[in-house]
């Protein structure tokens, strides 16, 4: 037990965590985190953490879970299909996903589509804005989106299974079942999400055609304690789905696009004395195919592996000041139908120090690759904290972000440039967070300054990507959350506002597909056994044509969910719930002409045992 | 135009890519609103989209009106606008990805019917005994499906198919026979298909790769602006002008570029053969056996998309940024200076005199 208990304080907190140490109840049980910079170099940024509540209440797809929690605007090609975020204000390619701390953005497009990321077996995701690529690589730019599974010792058993069914046949089941002693813990996830999807439009005669769609994963992580100073993580993953791409003119040749990705990792981790060390190796692969076609069996495809190799030393020089080196290396293979195969090599050097000072934090970090794909600028991260009362904190970011060149851009048959550079953001944000007992809120201003933004041009007869384009974004991002108690009644209420001007200084128009507001808030009220929320999402007005033409806009709309909850069991640990999602039937859109649904259910069963 | 359709596809599932620059131009006529249900003497001008539209602006450009379809219908053309076939009265628009070929009186743009069955990837429409001839591609990365549609003009059906090679792309009547230039889809391409109207037989004529415009000039003579592939495919082949006497369906004469030179539009009036290669214009005599060495006019950095000449005036649709309106340029060709800009539809295209 006191082994445990220094083993616990020795990985959460010696490395500069500032979290609160209130979320293990039981001081038996040990809860090792993968994404480790989330706690220990986030604490300049604002982060909004999901967990299993938040999660069980969505719609398995990432993009369902972020659009109604989140700032994050989503251009979705219609319900479940191609799903990409702008996030304060960024392109798709510069948001990164990052799956247990290593970024998983497409090789080939860059970009993560958030209709591929079941959420049923992730411990929890968090979103952290602003700029990360120090930490996480390319395209953390606009911010970062961590898909996390927490390793758990001393545990025993435990089951957790969901089940759901909702209108448009859709059923979306997860199971997560881990097995812990002291020293050893195994967690494997199943999901499956399918949907006939085939929705009827609001106010429109036409349904939804040629929507279907499903996937399922599998997970299995493990975690060995060999001793009191070293442990091994093995992390992997496997997805795979397929979608047929839902048509806006029933005439349409009908498609389909299946997805197969496996992320595997394996991290060694020793604890000598003032020093923590940290070996990592993964492999990443990613696979699609696109039938232009579907009652034709030809395609076309890209198929991706990557390697990486990571070192971590970190060292603690004074009680309060840490500081970490990291090397790292990232071999990609990468071909497909219009990409011969190609592969890249990057290497790259991190330095990061952290302090504390009484009333302030500071952190700093610098990243150096070194590749023959592209010239690597410096980047770089200053971040300072000062927390002026114990409830009012003021931070402090500056970073110069990038995002890299794709395969698509470099390898492109007759098109890929290889003298493409990065796309690099100087970026600045100051943030004010207050927070009592129960009440919390935080608001962030930011200003970013993205210059040689890769675009495809005409040239001749071709297309070819250039770096040419110059965006400034800026903004306001806003969180609160309140609960408010009366015996058994709690009431909370969480929310979410951004404000976002991303202009293009060439033209000085707002870039297509960006809203200049986004609100979520979520009411819950909860009475025992008994829970009750109302859920809302404000998106602006959008522009469709970069010339800001008024005429091609989404108009802005306001979506409301409502739901309820029981509890049963001992423990509340069996919870029976039902949603009526859009429930004044709003017709929206968020990519031109292609509706979303309007009034529909769900009903979901949540088992832990 | 099959790089731009791949680039499109390529952007599609990307996600779109939310960046952009327009050149704004100061120099846009300011609109006024037309009373609906009358194009008549006016140009058309055809956007691919999306949104696909037809905008149309009347001979004496004092009045303008976008999105006539969808005005007088209020329906969406659907993607990619592709080209218009006229017929007597009657205007055929063709939309290649939704498959569609809508009927429209082109006077008063209302619709009359639509052909939604037995098209795959429709092009371009001719007319000929009655009957209408749609080239197809079907799918675009299959090489052996490629057809064209022959259109019971009554039903509004297709009657029959005819099986062609490659690509084909556009298509124009001359006596009994159709002639069909083979761009060649996702691929490429080297023929002309002549179809026999009444048998329906099929036979090519081997010209340089990547054919494209047609036009029959006054002696009668086919020309076919071939574009050559460009350096990409890495088989760069040289673009050419060829003349096809269309008695013997033989090449009698073959203009080539210098290689390097991918030429991508090409119109006919009043004797003289206009085209258009890296954002400048060439003009040369019907008759000339040779390419002419310097250019009427210079468009400047613009993203040349179309090109029509009619009455000795010059038309351009500059795409801008693929992401925003066109623009319709009007220069006269007595001075060869722009004489007037108007906004059209988003990848304008195809300008047609109605």
């Amino acid at each position: 037990m006191k082994q445990v208990l220094i083993f616990f304080l020795f990985c959460q907190v010696s490395v500069w965590s500032q979290a609160p140490l209130d979320s293990i109840q039981n001081l038996d049980e040990v809860v090792l985190k993968s994404d480790r910079y989330l706690e220990t170099f986030s604490d300049t940024q604002l982060t909004q953490v999901f967990n299993d509540s938040v999660l069980v209440r969505s719609a398995s797809s990432l993009t369902q879970l972020l659009n109604n929690n989140a700032s994050i605007y989503f251009k979705e090609n219609g319900f479940g299909m191609v799903s990409s975020p702008s996030f304060r204000g960024t392109t798709a390619q510069q948001t990164a996903v990052i799956w247990n701390g290593i970024n998983i953005n497409s090789q080939f497009n860059g970009q993560t589509d958030f209709n591929t990321i079941n959420i049923r077996n992730f411990d929890n995701i968090t979103v952290r804005s602003g700029g990360g690529s120090v930490l996480y690589g390319s395209g953390a730019i606009g911010g970062t989106i961590h898909l996390n599974n927490d390793l758990i010792f001393n545990a025993g058993l435990e089951n957790s299974l969901y089940v759901g069914y909702g209108s448009f046949n859709t059923w979306d089941v997860g199971y997560n079942g881990s097995m812990s002693s002291e020293n050893f813990s195994v967690e494997v996830g199943l999901s499956r999400t399918s949907s006939s999807n085939n929705y009827p439009y609001v106010d429109s005669e036409k349904t939804n055609l040629n929507g279907e769609f499903r996937n399922a994963t599998f997970s299995a992580n493990i975690g060995y304690k060999i001793n009191d100073k070293n442990v091994l993580k093995l992390y992997s993953y496997v997805f795979d789905s397929e979608r047929h791409f839902s048509l806006i003119f029933p005439s349409e040749t009908p498609t389909k696009y299946q997805d197969f990705n496996t992320r595997a990792l394996l991290e060694w981790q020793g604890f000598y004395g003032k020093f923590i060390s940290t070996l990592r190796v993964a492999n990443i692969t990613e696979k699609y195919k696109y039938f232009s076609n579907i009652d034709k069996n030809t395609f076309s495809f890209g198929e991706a592996t990557s390697y990486i190799g990571k070192y971590q030393l970190d060292y603690q020089i004074f009680k309060k000041a840490n500081v970490q080196g990291v090397l790292d290396i990232n071999y990609t293979n990468g071909e497909g139908s219009d990409i011969a195969e190609n592969n890249r090599t990057i290497s790259g050097f991190s330095l990061l120090y952290k302090q504390t000072f009484k009333k302030f934090l500071f952190e700093g970090s610098l990243r150096k690759e070194i590749t023959t794909n592209y010239e690597s600028p410096l980047l770089y991260s200053l971040g300072l904290q000062y927390r002026i009362t114990p409830f009012y904190t003021v931070n402090i970011n500056g970073s110069k972000n990038f995002r890299i060149p794709t395969y698509n851009d470099l390898f492109w048959f007759g098109s890929g440039n290889l003298d493409l550079n990065p796309e690099t953001a100087n970026q600045y944000e100051l943030g004010n967070e207050l927070e009592f007992n129960k009440f919390s809120f935080s608001v962030v201003g930011f200003y970013n300054d993205i210059e040689n933004m890769i675009r495809w041009l005409p040239s001749g007869s071709v297309w070819k990507p250039v770096n040419t384009d110059h965006v400034i974004s800026y903004g306001v991002e806003a969180e609160l959350q309140v609960e408010q108690q009366f015996q058994s009644h709690i009431l909370t209420l969480s929310g979410t506002y951004a404000y976002t001007v991303s202009e293009n200084q060439e033209t000085k128009k707002q870039l297509i597909y960006v809203p200049y507001n986004k609100a979520t808030a979520i009411l819950n009220y909860q009475y025992k056994r008994l829970s009750a929320y109302y859920q809302t999402i404000y998106v602006g007005e959008v522009f469709t044509l970069s010339d800001n033409n008024p005429k091609y806009v989404l108009d802005p709309y306001l979506l409301s969910n409502v739901g309820v909850e029981y509890a049963l069991g001992k423990n509340f640990q069996y919870t029976f719930g039902a949603q009526v999602n859009n429930i004044f039937n709003e017709n929206y859109q968020s990519v031109a002409d292609r509706y979303m649904p309007g009034v529909n259910y769900n009903f979901y069963i949540n088992l832990n045992f | 135009m099959k790089n731009v359709f791949k680039l499109l596809t390529l952007i599609f599932l990307c996600g779109f890519l939310a960046t952009s620059c327009s050149d704004d131009d100061d120099f846009i006529d300011s609109p006024e609103i037309a009373p609906l249900g009358d194009y008549e003497n006016g140009i058309l001008v055809s956007a691919e989209g999306g949104p696909a539209s037809v905008s149309y602006i009347s001979n004496d450009f004092s009045t303008t009106e976008n999105d006539i379809y969808f005005n007088v219908n209020n329906e969406q053309l659907g993607v990619y606008l592709q080209s218009i076939g006229f017929n007597g009265g009657q205007a055929y628009i063709v939309s290649d990805n939704v498959n569609i070929i809508n009927i429209v009186d082109r006077y008063t743009f209302v619709k009359e019917g639509s052909i939604t069955a037995g098209l795959h990837t429709p092009r371009y429409m001719a007319f000929l005994n009655g009957k209408g001839y749609v080239s197809n591609w079907g799918d675009g990365t299959d090489t052996s499906d490629d057809y064209i549609a022959v259109i019971n003009l009554s039903t509004n059906s297709v009657e029959t198919t005819i099986p062609v090679g490659e690509g084909p792309e556009q298509i124009i009547a001359n006596g009994n026979e159709l002639y069909v230039s083979h761009k060649g889809g996702y691929n490429s391409n080297n023929i002309i298909s002549v179809i026999n109207a009444s048998t329906n037989a099929v036979s090519t004529i081997t010209v340089n790769d990547v054919p494209d415009e047609m036009i029959v000039n006054n002696m009668g003579e086919l020309m076919v602006l071939c574009e050559g592939k460009p350096a990409w495919t890495g088989d760069e082949t040289t673009a050419s002008i060829a003349k096809i006497d269309m008695s013997t369906n033989t090449v009698t004469d073959n203009m080539t570029f210098a290689s390097g030179v991918h030429p991508s539009q090409m119109s006919y009036d009043n004797g003289n053969v206009y085209y258009q290669s890296n954002n400048e214009v060439f003009v040369m005599n019907e008759t000339a056996t040779s390419l002419p060495m310097s250019s009427i006019i210079n468009l400047g950095v613009i993203t040349t998309y179309g090109m029509a000449v009619n009455n000795n005036m010059l038309y351009i649709t500059d795409a801008k940024d693929y992401a925003s309106l066109s623009d319709l340029l009007v220069y006269d060709l007595t001075s060869n200076a722009l004489v007037h800009t108007f906004e059209v539809g988003k990848i304008a295209s195809k300008i047609y005199f109605n």
